[in-house]
């Protein structure tokens, strides 16, 4: 028996390794129970897998926005293999130079100055295209070379440039500046679809191997990200390219600073094109300045005579005139103690005398407006300025929509001379967009739509269509069916200039003063003209803006010409018939 | 058979036990670490062919882009057709001899 016990007793030799095996328990026992986090943070990776960001596409399905592969060159310094040691990471860096200097022509041992401590990964470059990306990790395999890797992500591209860059918008980096949050939509369709486009990425928490090379032991580290869905809009490219050239041509032309335009269709509130000039380069995120907006939705300005639209529409509606009732124009009135001119009182100092109410649309009297608007009255003149949704956003589907309160009666600071300047123009701000979505009312037998400029939206789910929604009405068919004929002969009878062959267009120009800190601009103004047509069926709204012209001030000679040349070229391609009573 | 040897008898055997329960537990895990890989590699795959798409996608969009139509339109000789809206075409069109068809 005891010979049996001495056979069984631990040889010294097998007490070293009996020793490490039993530390080794301890260890496992200790990490397993004590501390879960610690073996994570050496062991394993945070893993972003960005998804791809869904396209934007035109109505017709051309691409404005999509996601599109690019590689890099990351560095990899994991401390699980190469320790903290800077003599060993100088030496790494080093051959990774003498590796890959003459393929990237950079110094990694520069590049690695701004590499922060905290980071183990650090992309030497980036952006580089897929041959190049071939050759390098063709090299890195030949060669050994360890802690170089390339790999691949999205880079945001907009194959159309400027064109669209307003509406679509643009993304940007997290705040980290690296992208370790993902990208996110900064501007236009881009910020207001940003849920919807960005997908579902994967942050992988997986185990790694010394290199810091992801082991694929874990279901998880085999998650693949969600793309993005798709936007489809109801911009047509074409359009808008046709728009765009035109408003530049009447830049050039008129000398204006900059200008916006935007076309709709008043049946359903579908925004067609909308533009501003000069536009920004989405592909060139370092042109991103303040200008990376959309003018259309996020500049105000007052819109002159254009709104004398409405001030007729109100009076129609009230019925306190009839299109043949006439009033006696003067050059100048007195309104609540502020004296209100016709912007022609050079030529006509006593006024152009008895006018009917289409007159007063044609020779776009102020001193008119005022009359109507004393007619009405400060309580329905601004219930009909809410109806036709001035002083309230329009809904659109963009981000930063602008609007500015309209001072009205019963508002502390109001003034009656408010109401006399309000009726032409002044003293009221609106964007471009709200603008033309009150004047589509006219076009739109009274009825306000929702403008959108996203009209479906493609989504592992299924497929969402939006549908036109009416906001309100704002006058009565009638009264809007009236008004489309005094607007036809503005066209007719004095803006010539908006003439557009073999079809009859309704519209008025507009030519308003800059507000300053110091009262009017006395030099410069914003030249505008607002109409749709045919007026039988109006099928199209166009509003064109021109900022500060220099050839001539006026609407109805710089702003006119534009609205018609737009006119003349989108409609036939809508397939929109002439009219038959056309000049 | 003595009690000492038979309880050696039945530590070998829970040893050979353990140590098959052990090789089986070794071969699976590297079946499924193999089968990991192989799934990594097809989702590399897959991800490398969606990459290679919107490549394409790109450069196509890149070719269709209003900017791109006009330059080759013009390198071709094509001119705006704004200030022209139509070419005078007088019907029938009367090919010449040598262009007509049999």
């Amino acid at each position: 028996m005891k010979e049996n016990l001495s056979t069984l007793r631990l040889h010294p030799v097998a007490f070293p390794p009996a020793l490490f095996l039993g530390l080794v328990v301890i260890r496992l026992i200790y990490l397993t129970f004590y501390a879960p986090g610690e073996p994570l943070g050496v062991q394993s990776l945070e893993l972003r897998l960005e998804a791809q960001r869904g396209r934007i596409l035109d109505r017709h399905g051309a691409v404005l926005a999509m996601d599109a592969p690019r590689y890099q060159v990351v560095l990899e310094y994991p401390p699980i293999a190469y320790g903290g040691d800077p003599t060993r990471r100088a030496k790494w860096l080093q051959q990774v130079d003498e590796v890959l200097n003459p393929l990237l022509g950079l110094s990694a041992q520069e590049a690695a100055r701004g590499w922060p401590d905290t980071w183990w990964q650090f992309p030497l470059v980036r952006g580089i295209p897929e041959d190049l990306a071939r050759a390098v990790s063709r090299r890195i395999e030949e060669t050994g070379l360890r802690g170089v890797r390339v790999m691949p992500y999205w880079k945001r591209v907009y194959p159309e440039g400027p064109l669209l860059s307003p509406v679509v918008g643009f993304v940007f980096f997290g705040p980290d500046g690296r992208g370790l949050e993902g990208r996110r939509g900064a501007a236009g369709v881009e910020k207001a679809y940003d849920e919807l486009l960005r997908g579902r990425p994967v942050i992988l928490r997986v185990p790694v191997d010394a290199e810091g090379r992801p082991l694929p032991v874990k279901e998880e580290a085999l998650a693949q990200p969600e793309p993005g869905g798709e936007v489809v809009l109801t911009i047509d490219r074409t359009i808008q390219a046709i728009v765009a050239e035109e408003l530049a041509r009447g830049l050039q032309e008129s000398g204006a600073q900059r200008g916006d335009a935007v076309v709709l269709r008043p049946r359903t509130g579908e925004i067609l094109a909308m533009v501003s000039l000069p536009a920004f380069d989405p592909n060139s995120p370092e042109t991103l300045d303040r200008d990376a907006r959309n003018p259309v939705v996020q500049d105000l300005y007052e819109p002159g005579s254009v709104f004398k639209i409405l001030t007729m529409a109100a009076a129609l509606e009230a019925g306190v005139i009839r299109p043949e009732d006439r009033y006696l124009d003067q050059g100048c009135v007195e309104f609540g103690g502020a004296p209100i001119c016709n912007w022609d009182r050079d030529r006509y100092p006593g006024g152009r005398g008895w006018l009917d109410m289409t007159e007063l649309l044609i020779y776009s009297r102020n001193v008119g407006a005022a009359y109507l608007a004393r007619l009405l009255g400060p309580e329905r003149f601004y219930a009909a300025l809410h109806a036709f949704g001035i002083g309230e956003p329009t809904d659109v589907d963009l981000p930063y929509e602008a609007v500015m309160r309209v001072r009205a009666y019963g508002d502390p600071d109001w003034r009656e001379a408010d109401l006399g300047r309000q009726s032409f123009g002044q003293a009221v701000s609106v964007t471009p967009l709200q603008m033309a979505v009150a004047v589509s009312a006219v076009a739109n037998e009274g009825l306000i739509m929702r403008p959108f400029v996203v009209q479906e939206i493609r989504t592992a789910e299924g497929v969402r269509r939006t549908e036109p929604r009416i906001r309100r009405r704002a006058i009565s068919a009638r009264t809007a069916q009236m008004l489309r004929e005094m607007l036809a002969a503005v066209i007719e009878r004095e803006a010539v200039k908006a003439r557009v062959p073999g079809y009859r267009m309704a519209g008025k120009t507009g030519t308003a003063q800059i507000p300053t800190p110091l009262g009017y601009d006395p030099r410069d103004t914003i030249a505008s003209f607002v109409g749709f047509g045919p007026v039988e069926d109006p099928q199209v709204l166009i509003l064109v803006k021109l900022d500060r012209p220099r050839r001539s001030p006026w609407g109805s000679e710089e702003a006119a010409p534009v609205f018609a040349r737009i006119a003349t070229r989108i409609l036939p391609l809508l397939g929109i018939p002439p009219s038959s009573s056309g000049p | 058979m003595s009690g000492w040897q038979r309880l050696l008898l039945g530590l070998a055997g829970a040893l050979l036990f353990l140590a098959s329960f052990a090789l089986l537990f070794t071969f699976l895990s590297t079946a499924a670490v193999e089968q990991g890989q192989i799934v990594q590699h097809l989702s590399e795959t897959r991800a490398a062919l969606e990459r290679g798409n919107a490549a394409m996608e790109e450069a196509i969009a890149r070719e269709s882009a209003i900017p791109r139509l006009q330059e080759r339109a013009r390198s071709m000789g094509f001119v705006p057709g704004g200030e022209h809206p139509g070419l005078p075409l007088s019907l029938p069109v009367t090919l010449p001899p040598e262009n007509a068809g049999p």
